[in-house]
């Protein structure tokens, strides 16, 4: 059975049918990449999966329990809980640029007061990307790669079963592409699926186990990395 | 000499007033202010609306003529005038309205100018709007407004001559009793007094600014 499922979900603004009834599945530890030209509803799919976009319909299911489902209306403080499962690093980082990188990792984990231990993890979590001796920096003293895995330990700090990465190539320099690759690879460990939205091919080929190729907001192709570029 | 210091004397408790006027304007515009910014950015359109409609016409319009009206009109229209006895009382509620509105819109456009990504960065973090305001957006907020908020306050301190037209004695109007006397240059020396506060504003504003430069964006 799949880890992670999504079924049929659609999106539009308007008339304008932006995720048109995407179905896919992921198993444990994988990297999925949503592909496809600009436009294509890349984005929308994965604001979707976070609720910033709420679907018109659809459901997701993880590990088998369904914990999304379309409905008209949904309290907020639902919604909320939904998205604990999720976690988004987004295209421009949105870095929270009066707090340092601790404070930025640990802001969520501190008001939610889930875990007591979580500035250690946030310790943890900054070592192993890297970042020990920039904890106490602001967000605008960093290069582009450093405020991206910011993001990602902020993410990461509220341990989500699903992360997700808007575009994580495009603010970087080709050299730094792959050491992202790298990185997100190496997060297998740490979250349960993983879900890439880029346009670079090349990137997707090397990060991913599975492949969704949108054309006009449905799915043009799913399949295996392997397969797909065979 | 004997005069300058009684002259210095009278001008600085008329000055006083301006300074009660000022103090009590911000006290209570301030806030005011946020409730109107609320309220033009509201989802409830007649709400909003109102706000808006309330806000073009203080902004349209000159602040001595809305002192006056204040003043007069409760009396033309109704045969109540409430302010007879206390000038003072209209046009402190005629400043706070105007200052109100033009601070609504500072903080409009401080609210407005923090990108959609740190709300929805706060959204995906699991925190509820009131987390992310008070958490995320206010702070940036405050940040943005320092500098067209200094500019209002300085602005403020000058408008606090124009009470005048209703007969509230401040310092200009104290330097008009002597300039009817003949004697022209307290009339003058009261560009030190509002020179003294605006340059003390001038300098607290900048500290404020400073206490924020720590970080960019």
């Amino acid at each position: 059975m799949a880890y992670f499922e999504v079924r049929n979900i659609s999106k539009s603004f308007n008339e304008y049918k932006a995720v048109d009834d995407v179905s896919f599945m992921l198993e444990k530890g994988e990297i999925l990449s949503i592909i496809g030209p600009s436009g294509v509803g890349k984005t929308t799919l994965l604001r979707c999966l976070n609720l910033l976009e709420y679907p018109d319909k659809g459901e997701y299911i993880l590990n088998g329990e369904k914990i999304f489902e379309a409905t008209e209306e949904m309290p907020e403080n639902e919604i909320r809980s939904i998205r604990k499962h999720f976690g988004l690093v987004f295209q421009n980082f949105n870095l929270f640029p009066q707090y340092t990188v601790k404070e930025n990792v640990t802001l969520a984990a501190k008001l939610n007061n889930i875990d007591p231990d979580y500035r250690n993890k946030a310790d943890e979590l900054l070592k192993k990307l890297g970042l020990e001796d920039k904890a106490d920096a602001y967000p605008y003293t960093l290069s582009g790669g450093q405020q991206q895995r910011v993001a990602i330990a902020r993410a990461l700090e509220l341990n989500p079963e699903v992360i997700c990465f808007d575009e994580p190539t495009s603010a970087l320099d080709p050299e730094l592409a792959d050491n992202i690759c790298k990185l997100i690879r190496s997060l297998k460990k740490e979250v349960s699926a993983i879900i890439v939205v880029t346009h670079d091919m090349n990137f997707a080929k090397k990060v991913s186990d599975r492949i969704i190729c949108l054309k006009d907001g449905k799915v043009d192709r799913f399949d295996t990395v392997e397969n797909y570029f065979s | 000499m004997n005069r300058f210091f009684t002259v210095s004397y009278d001008l600085l408790l008329g000055f006083a007033t301006s300074i009660r006027l000022f103090i009590l304007t911000l006290l209570f515009a301030l806030p005011l202010g946020l409730i109107i910014c609320f309220g033009s950015m509201s989802k409830i359109k007649p709400l909003a609306c109102f706000c808006r409609i309330i806000i073009w016409i203080i902004r349209g319009t000159p602040l001595m003529l809305q002192i006056l009206v204040v003043f007069y009109v409760p009396g033309i229209l109704f045969n109540m005038p409430l302010f007879a006895n206390n000038r003072f009382l209209a046009a402190l509620i005629t400043f706070v309205i105007n200052y109100a509105c033009y601070f609504s819109e500072i903080y409009r456009g401080g609210i407005e100018s923090v990108p959609i990504g740190q709300y929805e960065a706060g959204k995906v973090l699991g925190l509820n709007n009131k987390e992310i305001f008070f958490n995320i957006i206010l702070m940036q907020v405050i940040k943005k407004i320092v500098p067209p908020l200094s500019n209002e306050v300085i602005t403020l301190v000058k408008d606090t001559s124009l009470v005048r037209v209703i007969s509230v004695v401040e310092i200009i109007k104290v330097a008009e009793k002597y300039t009817a006397k003949g004697l022209i240059w307290p009339l003058f020396y009261t560009g030190v007094y509002y020179l003294i506060l605006s340059g003390l504003l001038t300098v607290m504003f900048a500290y404020i600014e400073k206490c924020f430069a720590y970080y960019r964006g």
